[in-house]
């Protein structure tokens, strides 16, 4: 357990979490994963960040490490967590996760949504039970109480009579319906960051709009800070007031959503905005896509992780790892193409 | 593209599911997981169908090509002949015998949504792409390879995986063999089951150019079965709109998308998220989720969710009707509704 003092970056009063340097490694029967690779990036209160990638870029396991739940053969290599519960500042990187700390934060202080409701909800307990059990851990109230609260929290994301639902099972409720019960249980306890893990990614698209909707409403009522993964660009327009655009276990480019959608400056967030169909574009035009597949964390080498499918690579991308730099202000972006700043060089500076 | 060739005739098409309980396992209900479709599709061009899910879109697909057998309805193949001189042929697939349908199944193939499950893991990649000629007999040993390796290189692989298993290739290159295996009889027909759906975007890109060149290189036709609003709009010319086992609303692709007449359509469409901050969005949030097809609403079975409903529509099913031109939707007011489409760029 450690408590760093205040310090930039997290010591900003709005500021929720930090990353620093943050990597996490898996050990394969191949070698070292790097999953996550030097991660730097910052939550404040009450900001909606949206992190998108595709599979195999470490926003998953980002998530898990921010809530100490990084399992063998996957381990914390290096880096710091830095989250400020009232007026300390806790590192959960070094936090034992097995033990008492984390678990105080965990379900409560950050709790998490995940994309599958049906294997993260406990088949054997009763949806409302479930929930006051949640609630019960963390807060010294009656069983009775806590049991009120889980039907209260029921009715507030819109589950009809949540007082009958209470009692209901998870294989009872639709996909939709049992997304909302996830949702009651990570608000139960006025988490001040959730984590959303692909949320809306196995719904259908109407009953994916009623839980954006939803969400929506909840934020701004509880004022949690959401880390919001997906990898669908339109729910990050929808739903994320920042975005960081992952590769590779790197941040790529990050910055406003609006800006990054109107003014995308690294080739793969280009590319990947290019390559989705869209409702309102023209219609049976070659799609751009990115030539090959995302490489394994096993064959990355020197340079930048994008190098072997970037349609400007240069030389210097295949030597060097391009810094995430400022680029005019809101805006930063790890490549080559718009700075010269390599990772070694700002962490030397 | 010749339009107006009908490739595929699908009259009335029903597959119920039974429910079974009990020692005696009686049937206790039916599931209507395909309640009377009609469709056309023609030569060379590539029919949407899409829906949510438990709208029988899959469903439908497989009972067309017989994977499944269909509990009423007509499936008619229209193949022409060779030298164009004779009459077409045409084979009723939901009556057609085991040695019919084997001889059939060169014409349609289909293309799975799991890249992963749908090869076997113990099988190379040769194996794979050349087992439907191994099984309809068609090419032996060096000829064999030879075609798979034409097969491989036309849908963008490499001809030395041949020897490789499915484990060694990530999602989209197996989307790839799987495209590769539908292509080894030379089909006329592609049932696309959600084929970049497990993709990610930037992979999925890459298939859907596959399948529009592919198409324009070989002529062929699509059922392209998706969810994804955006991807049906991107690759399909006609889209046919799914709910509860029925087809909701039928129209060619810039019709359907700017025009729509079904409130269902509608809904389906606004809740599609735009990847754009600055969209101001007129979502329509349909309440509560699609009723179990076990026992589907009376009347339309859209009716709960619907927010133009009134009596009629709880009390008598509407029909598929042809309001203009090509344009078919089954609401009974679909006349007198004002709905938003999507603004084309």
């Amino acid at each position: 357990m450690a408590i760093a003092k205040e310090e930039s970056g997290i010591g900003a009063n709005h500021a929720l979490l930090e990353l620093r340097d943050l990597s996490v490694d898996f050990e394969t029967e191949q070698g070292t994963a790097r999953v996550v690779d030097r991660l730097s990036y910052r939550i404040d209160r009450d900001e909606t960040v949206g992190i998108v990638g595709e599979s195999g870029c470490g926003k998953s396991v980002t998530a898990r490490a921010v809530m100490g739940l990084v399992e063998s053969p996957g381990r914390i290599a290096s880096g710091q967590i830095l989250y400020r519960h009232g007026d300390e500042v806790i590192d959960i990187a070094k936090l034992d996760p097995k033990g008492r700390q984390i678990r105080e934060l965990r379900g409560n202080a950050i709790s998490m949504i995940f994309q599958e409701p049906m294997t993260s909800l406990n088949p054997v307990f009763s949806i409302g039970d479930q929930i006051a059990e949640a609630i019960l851990l963390h807060q010294s109230i009656t069983r009775r109480d806590a049991a009120e609260k889980a039907v209260e929290m029921l009715d507030a994301v819109g589950i009809p009579l949540p007082r009958e639902r209470a009692r209901d099972f998870p294989h009872h409720l639709s996909g939709g319906m049992r997304q909302r019960a996830m949702i009651a249980m990570a608000m139960s306890c006025n988490p001040s960051l959730l984590i959303a893990d692909e949320p809306t990614t196995a719904l259908d698209v109407t009953i994916q709009a009623q839980v954006l909707d939803l969400m929506n409403k909840l934020r701004a009522e509880f004022q949690a800070a959401i880390m919001f993964i997906t990898h669908d660009l339109g729910v990050i327009a929808t739903m994320a007031d920042q975005i960081r655009v992952m590769y590779l276990g790197r941040v790529v480019e990050s910055g406003p959503v609006s800006t990054v959608f109107r003014q995308p400056l690294h080739p793969y967030t280009q590319g990947m905005m290019q390559s989705i169909p869209s409702l309102r574009g023209a219609r049976k035009r070659r799609l751009q896509s990115i030539a090959g597949n995302v490489p394994s964390p096993l064959e990355v080498g020197p340079g930048c992780g994008f190098a072997s499918r970037c349609p400007h690579v240069m030389d210097v991308c295949r030597k060097a790892k391009p810094a995430l730099v400022s680029e005019g202000g809101v805006q930063s972006v790890a490549c080559f193409q718009h700075h010269t700043h390599t990772e070694e060089a700002s962490h030397a500076g | 593209m010749q339009a107006e060739e009908v490739l595929l005739d699908v009259a009335d098409l029903r597959k119920l599911f039974p429910i079974r309980k009990g020692l005696l396992q009686r049937v206790v209900a039916e599931v209507k997981a395909v309640d009377g479709i009609d469709l056309r599709i023609h030569t060379g061009e590539t029919l949407g169908l899409v829906g949510e899910s438990g709208c029988g879109k899959t469903t439908t697909g497989r009972t067309i090509l017989r994977l499944l057998t269909p509990t009423e309805g007509k499936v008619t193949l229209r193949l022409p002949s060779e030298d164009g001189t004779t009459a077409a042929h045409e084979i009723d697939l939901a009556q057609a015998g085991p040695r019919e349908l084997k001889t059939l199944r060169q014409k349609m193939q289909i293309i799975f949504q799991d890249p992963y499950s749908s090869l076997d893991p113990r099988m190379t990649v040769s194996q794979i792409v050349g087992e439907p000629l191994k099984v309809q007999g068609i090419a032996h040993g060096q000829e064999r390879a030879d075609r798979v390796a034409d097969l491989l290189q036309s849908v963008g692989l490499e001809p030395t995986s041949m020897t490789r298993y499915p484990h060694e290739f990530s999602g989209g290159q197996r989307q790839r063999i799987g495209i590769a295996r539908a292509l080894a009889l030379n089909p006329k027909l592609i049932v696309a089951d959600e084929p970049v759906s497990a993709l990610d975007v930037s992979v999925q890109a890459q298939v859907l150019n596959l399948l529009q060149d592919l198409q324009a290189r070989l002529g062929l036709t699509y059922l392209f079965i998706s969810h994804d609003m955006a991807v049906i709009r991107h690759i399909c010319d006609r889209v046919a709109v799914m709910y509860l086992g029925k087809i909701v609303e039928l129209a060619e692709t810039d019709e359907l998308f700017g025009n729509p007449r079904h409130p269902y359509t509608e809904a389906l469409m606004s809740a599609v998220p735009v990847a754009d901050p600055g969209h101001v969005s007129r979502r329509i949030l349909l309440e509560g989720d699609v009723p179990s097809p076990v026992s589907p609403p009376s009347g339309c079975h859209f009716h709960p969710r619907c927010r133009f409903a009134t009596d009629i529509c709880k009390s008598e099913v509407p029909t598929l009707r042809t309001l203009n031109g090509n344009h078919a939707v089954r609401c009974h007011h679909a006349e007198k509704l004002t709905l938003q489409g999507v603004e084309s760029e």
